[in-house]
């Protein structure tokens, strides 16, 4: 019974994000958005109610969740004459990764990283420079731009350790504005220009820029872009769901909520900080050399505080950490802006105004992260790092 | 003059005061006693604002006080000795004393009042330009003193002016509560040091875990068993 | 030397728009224990407020110049006191990130609001000249009028913040908040007031500093305002955070660094910024109360 809820649910939620992103009328995009806003108020309204709706998920999470990947596998058959969409949604992806690496850092650690969009940046510049200039294969830049934005960070593990609260905001306010002045006058990287010609993702022969058809389908480069990410977003996800139940999250929560009792229980704090910082950038990079083999060009602009605060938005929208909280808030707010054109200019100011109402009245965000069950055992296992 | 009905307050989830049932008069000088947590500062705080009340009424001088924020109270002529003596550490002796009678204007009454505190305690002239965060223990306790009572208040509320002195100051301190209260000064206070408390003051109150469990003249409270078991066993 | 003495004067132009800035936040800090990070789209915004002055002021007149200058700061400091209600008091009792992250919100909003709302905010805009143009030179350094008029102002400016803040009845109610709110409305000081004068005086100081820049450049844009908070905190926090002279002095200091980097590095103006925050880390990791600073900084 509560499988057959799942299936029937995530199907119909399937069907309209179709719907919602073929549609082509103004009209109907508002009309959705109204629609979707109108039951995300009704969930934080009647929260009983929705429980009865949400319980069969929880019940049957193993169903849940390979349902919804088979689903999301074969979106792009829906999509063979408007692969645009496809781009979108692999954006969303691919902020979905970011978010979730700063949310493990600022919203599990309590670790205030403002400079996001520079090991963003450093994904996407290492990978594209390393596609362009060595003309090295995907399976080598990917894991080379995470790498070099775990190394970038490493100039910051210094303050990370020794700075906290808005001076660790200050430093790392700065770091970013540092990184992106250096990024726009360094002519070796392309100065404001940036780096374009970057290679798209290639394994085994097959290059992700080609076409190929099954059948009647046929898929573009978008398709192959879109399962990529996919693959990476899910892989991703997998990580970070994995961190936040093992006792390493617990850990980290302890970090961020009360650093000195921790330490006096014998945790030792700057290491579990900087595993934190590491792994959260890691996946930022990720994001990043994804989005150069996808965009195939990287520029200055996009790596700006502005991209920042975006991601911090996410996080605190969807819910400090929160996994499903900020990978639905990165999700809608990267696919809302896409497909609501009107609204493109506006979302920085609209996104801004929503995260002071949502600091004031709701500081947990839209989807509040479940209070964690206490394992003391295990607790002590890791104490001894 | 000082009226208090039903009045509960606390922290957070917890409850500390309940139902306390308190009044002073014109004149009159109150202790109020109970043991290390009995809730006497919580009362203190609640009085002025400090804590918001939960229930019941605050009223001075036949007016209601209870959600009136706590400058607005003090302006009403509430002086206040706060524990943990709370000086501005960063300011002189002189400044804390202008801070006392912050919201009197008049140069030359200021002038008066300072002659007055000194009078009183003339080790704080000797050091009226030392910052009061480097002074002694003694000399804090006696310049939170003087500082509560430089805006001439009708009602000085005291709690624990004695902490930290020595017992020779101590009586001495006694002794100036007593002078303040001859002239005219209606106070409330609350002393650890039980006896000598209930020595100077009319009446008294016993606390006892939030609860008031006796009141009386104090001269009947010296004697009373409840009273010794709270300050001697706990 | 002529390279040089243009350099100094040059750095001495930064350092004064940087040390009104910087004022605000030792204030905002050292009162409420606050870090206010919209402090600088503040400045900003009192540059673009005192543009709308511009059209009442027809032709060039000390009356419309000091109009201007008035009724920018006046709404920007009435401004300044309702952002403190929005996004500040509320979060009094929250954690620290919560305000931190309302406030950096907050100048998101601002910034986006005159880049979208005001004709043409997405470019910059030219700043009319307010002060006698004109200048005299001295040994081969040539000084304009704006630019004293600029130093005139800011030492003004500074006298008269350390005057109303340690001399004046408001002023020890700010100072006496500071150091224990508590007591200090024991003694009849009203919180509500001594935040909004706080926040008044401090905004004031930032409007102060956008209208000065404006006159220096002779033209504003809607960034402005990120990059100035930036260093303005960076200046503070150099000086000592909540000291009032600390925040000057990080000011010059930070605009001292910036110019010579770029006077004596060979390609070293691109970088100017890169180095100066450089040096701002550099002191936060080893010398994290500032030189002036008394407060320590971990106050978490
Ligand atoms: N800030 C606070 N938060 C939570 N509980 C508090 C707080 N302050 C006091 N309490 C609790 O309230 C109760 C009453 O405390 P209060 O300070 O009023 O006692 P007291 O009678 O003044 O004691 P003492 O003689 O030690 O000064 C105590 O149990 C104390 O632990
Ligand atoms: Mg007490």
């Amino acid at each position: 019974m509560n499988k057959l809820i799942v299936l029937l649910s995530e199907t119909v939620l399937f069907a309209l994000l179709i719907l919602f992103l073929i549609a082509e009328s103004v009209s109907i995009t508002i009309l959705f958005i109204v629609a979707g806003f109108l039951c995300a108020a009704a969930v934080l309204i009647f929260p009983k109610k929705a429980e009865r709706i949400i319980k069969p998920f929880a019940k049957e999470r193993r169903t849940a969740i390979i349902f919804s990947m088979i689903l999301m596998a074969i979106l792009p058959f829906f999509f063979t004459t408007q692969p645009y969409w496809l781009l979108t949604l692999s954006l969303a992806g691919i902020y979905i990764m970011l978010a979730n690496g700063l949310n493990m850092q600022t919203g599990t650690t309590g670790l205030t990283n403002f400079s996001g969009a520079a090991f963003f940046g450093t994904g996407a510049y290492t990978t594209g420079l390393l596609s362009v200039h060595l003309g090295l294969p995907g399976w080598l830049t990917i894991p080379a731009g995470m790498f070099a934005s775990v190394l970038i960070g490493a100039i910051l593990f210094f303050p990370v350790l020794k700075v906290k609260g808005h001076y660790l905001a200050l430093v790392t306010i700065a770091f970013g504005l540092m990184f992106n002045i250096m990024l726009n006058n360094t002519d070796a990287i392309g100065g404001p220009q940036g780096i374009s010609g970057v290679k798209a993702f290639a394994i085994g022969g097959f290059d992700f820029s080609g076409m190929w058809a099954i059948g009647p389908f046929i898929f573009s480069s978008y398709a192959n872009n879109y399962w990529l990410t996919l693959l990476a977003a899910i892989l991703a996800l997998a990580f970070t769901r994995y961190i936040y139940n093992s006792p390493v999250g617990l850990i980290l929560n302890y970090v961020r909520d009360d650093e000195w009792s921790s330490k006096s229980q014998g945790l030792n704090i700057s290491y579990w900080k900087l595993i934190a910082f590491c792994c959260g950038n890691a996946l930022i990079g990720l994001g990043g050399a994804l989005y150069a083999h996808m965009i195939g060009y990287v520029a200055p602009d996009l790596f700006s505080f502005q991209t920042s605060l975006l991601l911090l938005s996410m996080v605190l929208l969807g819910g400090m950490d929160s996994i499903p909280g900020v990978t639905v808030a990165a999700f809608v707010m990267i696919v809302l802006t896409e497909k609501l054109r009107v609204i493109q200019d506006y979302r920085f100011l609209i996104f801004g105004l929503l995260v002071i109402i949502m600091i004031i009245f709701r500081k947990e965000g839209l989807i509040p992260s479940r209070v964690r069950p206490y394992f003391p055992k295990l607790k002590s296992v890791l104490m001894k790092r | 003059m000082l009226e208090i009905n039903g009045l509960s307050s606390g922290y957070g989830k917890i409850e500390v005061l309940h139902q306390i049932n308190l009044h002073v008069d014109e004149g009159e000088v109150v202790s109020v006693l109970g043991a290390n947590g009995a809730g006497k500062t919580t009362l203190m705080r609640t009085i002025i604002n400090l804590i918001h009340a939960r229930s019941g009424t605050i009223k001075y001088r036949g007016k209601d006080i209870t959600h009136l924020k706590t400058h607005q109270i003090h302006a009403l002529g509430i002086g206040i000795v706060p524990e943990g003596k709370r000086l501005f550490e960063k300011m002189t002796v002189m400044e804390n004393l202008r801070m006392g009678c912050f919201l009197e204007k008049n140069e030359r009454v200021i002038a008066e009042r300072i002659e007055k505190a000194f009078d009183m305690f003339p080790r704080l002239k000797e050091r009226k330009d030392q910052l009061s965060g480097t002074m002694s223990g003694g000399e804090q306790a006696m310049l939170t003193i003087a500082r509560g009572t430089m805006s001439d208040p009708d009602l000085l509320i005291m709690d624990e002016p004695s902490f930290g002195l020595a017992p020779v100051l101590i009586n001495e301190m006694f002794s100036i509560i007593k002078r303040i209260s001859q002239e005219g000064k209606t106070v409330l206070l609350v002393e650890q040091n039980a006896w000598k408390g209930l020595e100077i003051s009319d009446r008294g109150y016993l606390l006892q875990k939030g609860e008031v469990i006796l009141e009386g003249k104090s001269s009947e409270l010296k004697e009373n068993s409840l009273v010794k078991k709270a300050y001697f066993s706990n | 030397m002529d390279m040089i003495g243009q350099q100094l004067m040059n750095a001495v132009m930064l350092g004064t728009m940087y040390s009104l800035v910087a004022i605000g936040f030792s204030l905002f800090f050292g009162t409420m224990n606050v870090i206010h990070f919209s402090h600088g789209d503040i400045s900003m915004l009192g540059a673009f407020i005192a543009l709308f002055f511009v059209p009442i002021i027809t032709q060039y007149s000390v009356l419309g110049s000091v109009i201007m200058f008035i009724g920018a700061i006046v709404i920007v400091a009435v401004l300044g006191i309702f952002l403190s209600g929005l996004v500040i008091q509320p979060l009094q009792s929250s954690p620290q990130l919560y305000t931190l992250l309302a406030t950096l919100e907050a100048g998101l909003v601002i910034r986006e609001a005159i880049r979208l709302f005001y004709p043409g905010g997405k470019m910059s805009q030219k700043f009319p000249i307010i002060f006698p143009s004109g200048g005299f030179s001295i040994g081969g350094l040539t000084i304009r009028f704006d630019q004293l008029f600029i130093l005139a102002i800011g030492v003004a400016v500074f006298v008269a913040t350390v005057l109303i803040v340690n001399k004046t009845s408001l002023g020890m109610a700010i100072r006496a908040y500071s150091q224990d709110k508590e007591a200090s409305m024991m003694m009849g000081v009203s919180e509500s007031k001594v935040i909004a004068v706080t926040f008044a005086l401090g905004s004031a100081l930032a409007a102060i500093a956008g209208i000065l820049h404006g006159t220096y450049y002779r033209e504003v844009i809607y960034t402005m305002g990120l990059t100035s908070g930036i260093i303005g905190f960076s200046a503070a926090t150099i000086g000592g955070l909540g000291s009032i002279w600390g925040a000057i002095v990080g000011g010059y200091l930070f605009a001292f660094i910036q110019t010579s980097v770029s006077a004596f590095v060979p390609g070293g103006s691109e970088y100017r910024d890169v180095i100066a925050f450089g040096v701002m880390i550099l002191f936060l990791l080893f010398r994290p109360t500032g030189i002036l600073g008394e407060r320590q900084s971990e106050r978490v």
